[in-house]
């Protein structure tokens, strides 16, 4: 029974205790609120009249400066959970001694603080205590239980409203202020009960977090974060509006109300019994409607219902300023916007960061509100009497429409901003994000020579010289000729040839003096980029250097230059040297006869390359490798050659075989080989295998779904196949990737279902802890895990705006705050059937609750399971059910 | 001893271990060696040279700095693992790791962790987790030490 309570109420297992002290508490705060609320409005109404309302609303607004900032510095300072024993604690007292002071014949003065005194706090209490339980839940919890939360203060509102019509039979109304602080003393003891085991240490360890922060520095803080975050400044605008909105409509009402009764109990008897109503109202709606609304919708959707709300009821006023619009009305601004506004304006807080949250919280509480306050206070004393119900109503209709404009763009804001915060916390390498440099301004190239000319960092010196490649390519010949010289010989080597392309003045200068250097590569592309001048000098010396005056590397680059140009004379003399450091038993010159054999591509030394694939020496066996994968051109019957190399002990070796499989122009050949290592021992070769498909290029006709539906049950393989069909400008990519996507969906409720199908049979047949059972679950776990993932890289393959790839990284970390980021922030984009489709599958993973996506066949025996799972597993799930369940 | 696929799962809960599949778990395990140790045995003591670490299958071992095992700074059980250090910094044995109660444990060498580390980089992270546990552990035991002086 309370189990299927729970269920529909969508408090998943585990989440009991905690949502039932978070409610409990909510309601007790929900019946102070309202006797406070009644009794309060009752009293000045009648007492001072409610033409005074904007000038309170003026004099709140100035509290609310003074109590706010408070607030938000004790926030820093203090636990959620200590400053909440101590807000509700402080009001208690505060009450009762104003109960005091009016039994003691305080008279006015006491009913004017009581009225502030709720006016206060029903802004900060409220907007703390929605904080507080926040902290106990991540951002799919919120939005799937603050609904419920909020509908346990809904329901204490309804008994609260109840409490203040049947207690007025016997009790005079200032006598309501005790009511109400005996709820605040059950919620102080409430909460230091749940919290009774929490140290005292780390009580004072969070008090002393934030000494030493100034009185305003949260608020300050807040308002910096503001200038940078379109988000927080839409909040607060949403914030300003709807205080305007909130104070036109409670004076409109009220001033309807106060017209209608005559003295001060009848009007504090409707309203006790007519705030239930609403509050009932609210309830229903909470419990029944904004949950689901949520879950189907999104926030985007439930966030735009209340400024709808306020746009009719405000015509309905305008139009026809009497008691049924004036109660709609009510309903609008007590019933829906506690329904639908509250629960997604704190669920927004997510968007922030964590360590902002209490800051833009507190921008709001101490700048926004008092400042909307004084503006509506302000606005509505300019009112003339007479006019009051007709302008109000005009002007609650513009605002409503403001209102709307606001919370739309605060719907994309919600999304970048999750976007940013996910990106702050996940890495996912971005490609090619040089491309996008693009022409720099001359300011720009200035300071960035400036920072060339005085690092020492190579590394860094390589992305200053790559970012004035792509942005001034004009300029970066002459400053790398300048510069370079400072740095290593492995870093002159790699910059060397860009200087050559470039030719800045004084370049072959340069090159000569590498010559002279000692390290070989240098030397080597030194003469490679001097020779591809014709009437270079060093053409004089190429004889001396090919009959063995140079070290190996150097005499390889000279062969290449002779063997690729057009010097007939030289060719033959070149042609036989390279022969003769493929048959040297000098490995130096082996490697350096196949970088040239490499170099030039040429298919005649293919015998002599074969030839070298068994040689001892593994650097000599990759090197061979390499360049046999340089020869294949487009027949395929020489890659068999390369078979053996998968095979071979050394990584090295197995490494260059998978970057030989880029010269094989058959895709199926090339997926069958890389799928022999990919699940190799060593992580740099499994590494060479993932960055295959960065480097992927069409050479023959793809096929990619045909290879798909191969390899679909080799995880590594699908992953890879999807990028390189992303990669490859294959023409219908978005097809193979729409199958791809489709598939691992459909993988993921199948092995699910059989999953939930296992567990159950293997709990009616008593098999439930047998090894088998919990070994084939947690296989099968894994695999709807890494078919999400696959199903997640297709999306983020097929997502031009690269928004997806921060959220797969989101996903794959494991974090379950992070997860539930991403699941925000998917929810928020503009989302097709199957996007939809894969978020539910994401939430149900998340929160492990399938119940509603899985329609279970309960009957199935367990040699009928087991077969599923031969049928539809991996290869490994297939291994682990044949060993542990023979036959 | 447990069968492979039941060692599988218990290196499964084991933090060190958690991020890794079952798949990938399943060559892992024959790297590892079963060993055992009765009640009062030692595995080593301080100062020994270090070549393996061990992963606690069942029973009990007890961490003492100086002395015998009434004065333990540390008691382990199923799924923790012990004498990591000196095979990481490459030092003798730090302590002496006292049998408690009879126990079974897995062993892994010194250069077959780091080739498994190199194999399986996720490894590092689980360790980082582990050891940082007891880095904050010792941290605290630290401050409760200098709040009593």
């Amino acid at each position: 029974m309370i189990s299927r309570l729970a269920r529909w109420l969508l408090v998943l297992p585990g989440e009991g205790r905690v949502v039932a002290y978070v409610v409990l508490l909510n309601f007790l705060v929900g019946i102070g609120m309202t006797v406070g609320n009644t009794s309060s409005d009752a009293l000045f109404f009648k007492r001072f009249g409610v033409e005074y309302m904007p000038h309170m609303l003026v004099i709140s607004s100035l509290l609310l400066v003074v109590f706010g900032t408070v607030y938000a510095s004790m926030a820093d300072k203090v636990r959620t959970s200590s400053l909440s024993v101590r807000m509700l604690g402080a009001l208690a007292v505060c009450l009762a001694l104003l109960w005091v002071f009016v039994r003691m014949g305080g008279g006015k003065g006491a009913i004017l603080g009581y009225y502030l005194c709720y006016a206060i706090v029903s802004e900060l209490l409220l907007a703390h205590m929605s904080h507080y339980y926040l902290s106990f839940f991540d951002a799919t919890q919120s939005r799937r239980l603050f609904p419920l939360i909020s509908a346990g203060q809904r329901l204490g509102a309804v008994i609260g409203g109840l409490v203040v019509s049947a207690a007025l039979n016997f009790l005079v109304t200032e006598d309501m202020m005790l009511i109400w602080v005996l709820t605040l003393i059950a919620a102080v003891l409430m909460v230091v009960y749940y919290h009774r085991h929490d140290s005292g240490r780390s009580m004072a360890a969070c008090g002393t977090a934030g000494r030493g922060r100034g009185m305003f520095t949260s608020v300050r803080e807040g308002l910096e974060y503001a200038r940078t975050s379109r988000l927080l400044q839409l909040t607060g605008a949403g914030v300003f509006v709807l205080i305007l909105i909130y104070s036109t409509q409670d004076y409109l009402v009220s001033t309807i109300f106060t017209r209608q009764f005559n003295d001060e109990r009848s009007l504090a008897a409707f309203l006790g019994w007519f705030y239930a109503a609403v509050n009932a109202a609210a309830l229903l709606f909470q419990t029944l409607l904004t949950s689901r609304m949520l879950r189907r919708f999104g926030m985007k959707v439930v966030n735009m219902v209340f400024p709808v709300s306020c746009l009719v009821s405000f015509g309905l006023l305008a139009l026809s300023p009497t008691l049924i619009p004036a109660m709609i009305g009510r309903l609008n601004y007590a019933g829906l916007m506690r329904a639908f506004r509250h629960p997604t304006f704190e669920l927004y807080f997510h968007g922030f960061p964590a360590y902002m949250q209490g800051r833009a919280r507190a921008a709001i509480v101490s700048f926004v509100l008092p400042a909307a306050f004084a503006v509506a206070g302000g606005m509505m004393m300019m009112v003339p009497d007479k006019h009051v119900t007709i302008w109000l109503g005009w002007a609650g209709v513009g605002l409503s429409l403001i209102y709307m404009l606001i919370k739309w763009k605060k719907n994309q804001a919600y999304g970048e901003s999750l976007g940013r915060l996910i990106k702050q916390q996940v890495f996912s390498p971005a490609d090619g994000a040089m491309q996008g440099v693009g022409s720099l301004d001359p300011e720009i190239v200035d300071s960035i020579v400036v920072s060339l000319r005085e690092t020492e960092d190579e590394g860094l010196a390589a992305a200053y010289v790559e970012i004035l490649a792509q942005g001034a390519p004009g300029k970066v010949g002459r400053i790398l000729l300048e510069i370079a010289p400072r740095f290593s010989d492995s870093f002159q080597d790699k910059v060397l040839k860009k200087i050559a392309r470039l030719r800045p003045e004084g370049w072959q200068e340069y090159a000569r003096n590498c010559l002279l250097r000692g390290d070989s590569h240098l030397c080597s592309t030194a003469l490679v980029v001097l020779l591809q001048e014709p009437d270079s000098p060093e053409w004089t010396l190429v004889e001396k250097w090919m009959k063995g005056e140079a070290a190996p590397r150097q005499r390889g680059a000279v062969v290449q230059v002779i063997l690729s140009g057009s010097n007939p004379s030289l060719k033959t003399e070149a042609g036989a040297t390279l022969e003769n450091m493929l048959c040297s038993t000098n490995p130096a010159d082996l490697i350096a006869g196949l970088a040239a054999v490499r170099d030039l591509g040429e298919h005649q030394w293919l015998g002599a390359v074969r030839g070298l694939l068994g040689h001892e020496a593994a650097r000599v066996r990759a090197a061979a490798v390499l360049t046999l994968g340089s020869l294949f051109g487009e027949a395929c019957e020489d890659a068999e050659f390369l078979r053996p190399a998968f095979d071979d002990r050394s990584s090295r070796v197995r490494v260059a075989a998978v970057m030989a499989v880029s010269g094989i122009s058959d895709l199926f050949l090339q997926v069958e080989f890389l799928a022999l290592v990919v699940h190799d021992p060593d992580f740099e070769v499994r590494r060479a295998v993932e960055t295959f498909a960065e480097k992927f290029e069409m050479l023959g006709k793809g096929r990619f779904i045909e290879i798909l539906e191969s390899y679909f049950d080799n995880f590594e393989i699908q992953r890879l196949i999807l990028r390189m069909a992303a990669k490859g400008g294959v023409d219908d990519r978005r097809t193979i990737l729409r199958v791809a996507l489709e598939r691992n969906l459909d993988m993921v409720v199948e092995k699910k279902r059989l999953m939930l199908e296992l567990d159950s049979v293997a709990k009616r047949e008593n098999r439930a802890g047998s090894l088998p059972a919990r070994f084939i679950a947690e296989v099968l776990e894994e695999e709807i895990q890494r078919h999400l993932e696959l199903g997640l890289l297709a999306l983020e393959l097929l997502d031009e705006g690269q928004a997806v790839s921060t959220i797969r990284a989101a996903w794959a970390s494991r974090s379950r705050h992070l997860r539930s980021l991403a699941l925000e922030s998917l929810r928020h984009g503009e989302n097709d059937e199957t996007v939809q489709r894969m978020l539910l599958l994401l939430e149900a993973q998340l929160s492990q609750n399938w119940q509603e996506i899985i329609a279970l066949d309960l009957q199935q025996s367990w040699d009928v399971t087991l077969e599923k799972c031969r049928r539809i597993g991996s290869n490994w799930l297939k291994q682990c059910v044949c060993e542990l369940v023979p036959g | 001893m447990q069968s492979h696929y039941e060692q599988i799962l218990l290196l499964k809960k084991v933090p060190f271990f958690e991020l890794l599949r079952t798949d990938q778990l399943h060559r892992i395990v024959p790297i590892l060696e079963p060993i055992g140790w009765a009640k009062g045995e030692r595995v080593f003591e301080k100062d020994d040279p270090a070549d393996s670490m061990y992963l606690i299958v069942s029973g009990h071992i007890g961490i003492s700095l100086h002395g015998g095992p009434d004065h333990l700074v540390a008691r382990l059980g199923h799924g923790d693992f012990f004498g990591e250090m000196g095979i990481l910094d490459d030092l003798a044995r730090s302590a002496t790791a006292h049998v408690l109660a009879n126990t079974d444990a897995l062993l892994l060498g010194k250069e077959k962790l780091h080739a498994l580390l190199r194999a399986y980089p996720e490894l590092g992270i689980g360790m980082l987790k582990a050891l940082s546990r007891r880095v904050r552990a010792v941290n605290n035991d630290l401050r409760v030490l200098r709040e009593g002086v």
